[in-house]
């Protein structure tokens, strides 16, 4: 069958770009994919071809968003270039499966048309973030006549149908490769994310500057990149024992050094950083923002400021450390690829019908 | 092709006007694997041809001919039954729409949860208004899975909103009982009892048109009427058989009967003739006396007295607790004060089932006396209007429930949409007659010009009662002939006119600005663009009682717009002692039944809402900023909370916040 996901940008660093790709890799085993991003990115993330499937990005240059001061027609012969590229990836061969990761990618689809495809949304923010901004009733407008709508977690699904969308059912994202499981020994707190306000690491910061004289053998380590990256950085030399890396390619080795994760998020989807920390068996704090975290989390869950209570309950007993980890590798293998796979043939197949 | 997983039987006769639409819904179904069997009952229009038609581009449909007409729903749709292959089975009826995802959504959770039986939501679709509403909301908030008895799924047994499987139905034999209406009923109970698990899931799956002038009482209808009624406890009979032993069952029927059956039956006798309403009656008396005595003390207070007058046979008694039920409790008799309990009208001191008349009329609990005069219900009857030229004479009659309208002034006063008066008639008294005061007006009608419609707007005719500084605005419940005004001639305002007729139970009042479109004189314009001054009535004082203020942020979506505590359990914890200001901008209205002890301040403002009450009930993070003494209350509703604003330390169920706010009356 063929497949084609098609989601805002593919070549960002970024959870549901990894995302997309692992369901682009996984799904091409069985079917013809094709990965579509709507726009390129000014400095793609080489995630390296090879993973069976085929990539797109339908506008020839990056999209410029309205900040950067381009005019309108530009935007628009930009907009109605990228719809006539996608009915043609789309007009290639016998209609299939069309997967959505995004709203605005969702719009064009629209723009397009999508006769004949069988046509499932997916939105990678939880509820909370959509319903705080225009996300909500963008989707409500441009979700509700599709086949499905894939919500992450329950939680979201019975929002989202309470705002009125009649065909939502769950699929959480997968994590992407499963780990080997980690003694959590180190006397390290490790952050793995974007270094963006959304993410937190301000607060992770202020909570360090409290918590670090009491933990003298302790270290911070944080890797990422975004736009607090200066800030951080600056900041994080005024205190004692913190390391900012870059980003990490292989989070599992990040995650073998590491004694307690922390995910001081102000908002979340389903995020599979924390999946992927707990899945290598590191005891995890982190911050009850979405039905996600709430899900996912099986270490300490505290409210946006009380980081620094959350990560001492837990450096200061390796005993709880370690059978904190060992709950949450064990709940963890649920999202283990395999096992999502085989839900997205189940759902397959019930479309099919 | 593969084999169906579903049959949808869409049934039809002589509707081909909308036969096509629900055939589409059908086939635009997300769900593909489909065998839609369509059962005409002897159509003669061009049904026939519309669903031959459409076999030609859908090989999924099948067409079933019935060779005679069978005058009602069970026929086709067991000859639907007989035909369906599939695993699964749901109907349509013809002038209804399935939801586009109904088959996924209802297959989807029957399989899941491992159900017979699956019900969805069904909207109702009021079509002339296009408005809708959710069928029996409160069933299906949450996916539910039922294995044992549940008496919330008596209340939902409409067949078109399910999805069945069809083995439970051949295993069981149940088949839908043959010319009777309402086929429906039994077919769902007999379902819910042979079945082990059955599921309701939130989503609208099935678009249900209403027509709500359709049944005004013609003769037909008339006839119509007293055959629904025979047909109704035909219905309850065959179900009473199937409950022998099952005692839950019995009893949840026997309430939901009075509930439902009983309003809808006896809100007909307003309409219908003396003669039919007499028979619709008889048809019922036989049947209520087989329903237990303590399942009347189940309904609603006004409800049970005119079950009480059915059962005594008293048409016009039926028809007095009837109206206030239907019409908004309007309360079209003498209150009754004896000790300590109130009566809906003067006790006949007899008995009925075991029970007397005493026990039967005690509407004590509705607080009626307790309803200060601005906030009460007035039955106001325009019994004459006539009008020469300029010269209007109209005559009016109130019934004076509380018995204390001596005094006071009237006006009749055609309203606009809000209730602002835009034509008014002062009224004299003339005295009363029994239970009620008669008024006669006569004169020319007085334009307040500064309330001129600005748009096509629709009105009340209502009476502005008077009593000292305070004011009840009541609108008429009439027959009367239509009246119709040129504004223009009345008051040299071309342009503006105003039509009233008679639409539902009360005397409405269509105003059109046709001058929007046929140029209106300058000066009217200024008239007509004056700033309104916003609505800001006061709050009518009470005796010995204090005001509580619920004031929730209310703009969320609306299944979560609604009062998140039980509003009978206020009136049994608090009524006596505290009056509830219900307020919350997208907050549906309070029912007129309550104003003993809830209102409506949706419309007032907040400041002056707060300074008259004692205690103050809000999740909005600013009011309880500026008034840190309310009590801070945020059920928790799932989701709800991320589209509303935080609020730290906030009570969250019911049973707290009735403990949190007894523990802050008694404080003081």
């Amino acid at each position: 069958m063929r497949v084609v996901i098609l989601a805002n940008n593919i070549d960002e660093v970024g959870g549901a770009q990894r995302v997309v790709r692992t369901l682009a890799e996984g799904l091409a085993h069985r079917h013809e994919v094709d990965l579509v991003g709507i726009t390129p990115h000014e400095s793609p993330h080489p995630y390296g071809g090879g993973g069976g499937y085929g990539e797109h990005r339908l506008m020839d240059q990056v999209w410029p968003t309205p900040a950067t001061g381009a005019h309108r027609s530009t935007r628009r012969e930009l907009r109605a270039s990228a719809v006539t590229h996608l009915r043609q990836i789309l007009a290639r061969d016998r209609p299939g499966v069309i997967i959505v990761a995004q709203v605005w990618a969702m719009e064009i689809l629209a723009d397009a048309g999508h006769d004949g495809w069988i046509v499932i949304g997916q939105y990678h923010g939880a509820f909370a973030a959509a319903a705080s901004g225009r996300d909500l009733k963008r989707i409500l407008t441009s979700y509700a006549d599709i086949d499905l709508f894939l919500a992450l977690t329950d939680e979201d699904a019975r929002a989202f149908a309470m705002c009125g969308l009649n065909n939502v059912r769950v699929m959480p994202n997968p994590i992407t490769t499963w780990p080997e499981a980690v003694d959590p020994v180190s006397d390290v707190v490790g952050y793995l994310g974007r270094l963006s306000p959304e993410k937190g690491p301000d607060l992770l910061l202020d909570a360090w500057a409290v918590l670090a004289p009491d933990f003298p053998e302790w270290t911070l380590r944080i890797a990422g990149d975004g736009p607090l990256r200066d800030e951080i950085t600056a900041r994080a030399a005024t205190l004692p024992r913190v390391e900012v890396v870059p980003p990490v390619t292989d989070p599992s080795a990040f995650w073998a050094g590491v004694g307690v994760g922390v995910l001081p998020s102000r908002t979340e989807g389903l995020p599979m950083a924390l999946a992927e920390a707990q899945a290598s068996g590191i005891p995890c704090v982190a911050t009850d923002c979405s039905s996600g975290v709430r899900l996912l989390c099986q270490g300490v869950l505290v409210q946006p400021g009380e980081v620094g209570a959350g990560l001492a309950a837990l450096m200061r007993d390796p005993a709880l450390r370690r059978e904190v980890g060992r709950r949450g590798r064990a709940a963890m293998e649920q999202y283990q690829l395999e096992g999502i796979l085989e839900r997205w043939e189940r759902l397959f197949a019930d479309l099919a019908r | 092709m593969a084999e169906p997983l579903v049959s949808v039987i869409l049934i039809g006769y002589q509707d081909e006007a909308r036969i096509g639409r629900a055939l589409t819904s059908i086939r635009d179904q997300t769900l593909s694997s489909l065998e839609i069997i369509v059962v005409d009952d002897a159509s003669t229009d061009g049904t026939e041809d519309l669903i031959r038609a459409a076999m030609t581009e859908d090989p999924r449909i099948r067409y079933e001919r019935l060779p005679t007409n069978s005058g009602g729903c069970g026929v086709p749709r067991n000859t639907g039954l007989a035909l369906a292959r599939a695993p699964w089975v749901m109907f349509c009826d013809s002038d209804d729409e399935l939801e586009i995802h109904a088959c996924a959504n209802l297959l989807d959770a029957a399989e899941r949860l491992s159900a017979d039986m699956v019900c969805g939501t069904a909207e109702r679709i009021d079509v002339h208004s296009g408005e809708a509403s959710r069928w029996r909301p409160d069933l299906h908030e949450e996916t539910t899975l039922f294995t044992s008895f549940d008496a919330r799924l008596l209340y939902d047994t409409i067949v078109p909103n399910k999805i069945f499987r069809r083995d439970l139905l051949t295993r069981n034999g149940i088949r839908f009982p043959e010319g009777v209406l309402f086929e429906d009923q039994p077919f769902t109970v007999a379902c819910l009892l042979a079945a082990d698990r059955v599921a309701a899931i939130p989503p609208v799956v099935y678009r249900w048109y209403v027509d709500k002038g359709a049944d005004e009482g013609s003769i037909t209808q008339g006839r119509a009427q007293i055959r629904n009624a025979r047909d109704r406890v035909a219905v309850n009979r065959l179900i009473d058989a199937m409950l022998v032993d099952r005692d839950e069952w019995q009893w949840a029927k026997a309430v939901k009967f009075l509930r439902h059956e009983g309003y809808l039956y006896l809100s007909t006798l307003l309409d219908a003739d003396d003669e039919s309403a007499r028979a619709i009656m008889a048809e019922f008396d036989a049947y209520l006396r087989t329903v237990p005595v303590d399942a009347y003390w189940q309904v609603r207070p006004a409800l049970r007295v005119a079950l009480f007058h059915l059962l005594r046979g008293d048409l016009e008694g039926v028809r007095r607790a009837m109206r206030f039920e239907r019409w908004g409790a309007v309360v079209d008799s003498r209150l009754v004060v004896d000790g300590d309990r109130v009566l809906f009208e003067r006790d006949p001191r007899i008995e009925i089932l075991g029970r007397t008349s005493r026990e039967w009329l005690d509407v004590t609990e509705l607080r009626l006396l307790d309803v200060p005069f601005e906030m009460r219900r007035y039955l106001h009857t325009l019994e004459v209007y006539e009008r020469d030229a300029d010269q209007v004479t109209a005559y009016v009659r109130t019934v004076d429930q509380w018995g204390d309208l001596a005094d006071v002034s009237a006006v009749l006063a055609w309203c606009d949409g809000r209730g602002h008066p835009i034509l008014t008639l002062p009224l004299e008294s003339r005295g009363h007659d029994g239970n009620s005061r008669l008024w006669r007006g006569v004169g020319t009608l007085t334009l307040e010009p500064h309330r001129l419609v600005r748009r096509s707007d629709r009105g009340t005719v209502r009476v502005l009662l008077t009593n000292e500084k305070r004011v009840n605005s009541t609108p008429v419940r009439t027959r009367c002939a239509p009246m119709s005004f040129d504004l223009g001639s009345l008051t040299r305002a071309p342009g503006a006119t105003g039509v009233c007729e008679e639409r539902r139970e009360r005397a409405e009042v269509a105003w059109s600005a046709t001058g929007e479109s046929r140029g209106v004189i300058p000066m009217v314009r200024r008239l007509l663009t004056r700033p309104q001054t916003p609505s800001d009535p006061e709050l009518p004082t009470v005796d010995g009682r204090v005001f509580i203020a619920y004031l929730p942020l209310s703009d969320l979506p609306a299944p979560w717009r609604h009062v998140p505590f039980d509003l009978d359990a206020w009136n049994d914890r608090f009524g006596a002692r505290a009056v509830l200001l219900l307020g919350g901008e997208h907050m549906p209205p309070v029912p007129f039944r309550m104003r003993g002890w809830a209102w409506d301040v949706r419309r007032m403002r907040v400041d002056r809402v707060i300074a008259a009450s004692r205690l103050v009930v809000t999740d909005d993070p600013l009011l309880l900023t500026a008034y840190p003494d309310s009590i801070a209350y945020r059920p928790d509703r799932g989701a709800a909370r991320y589209l509303l604003p935080p609020v730290p330390a906030a009570v969250s169920d019911q049973r707290a916040l009735f403990d949190a706010i007894d523990a802050r009356m008694g404080g003081h």
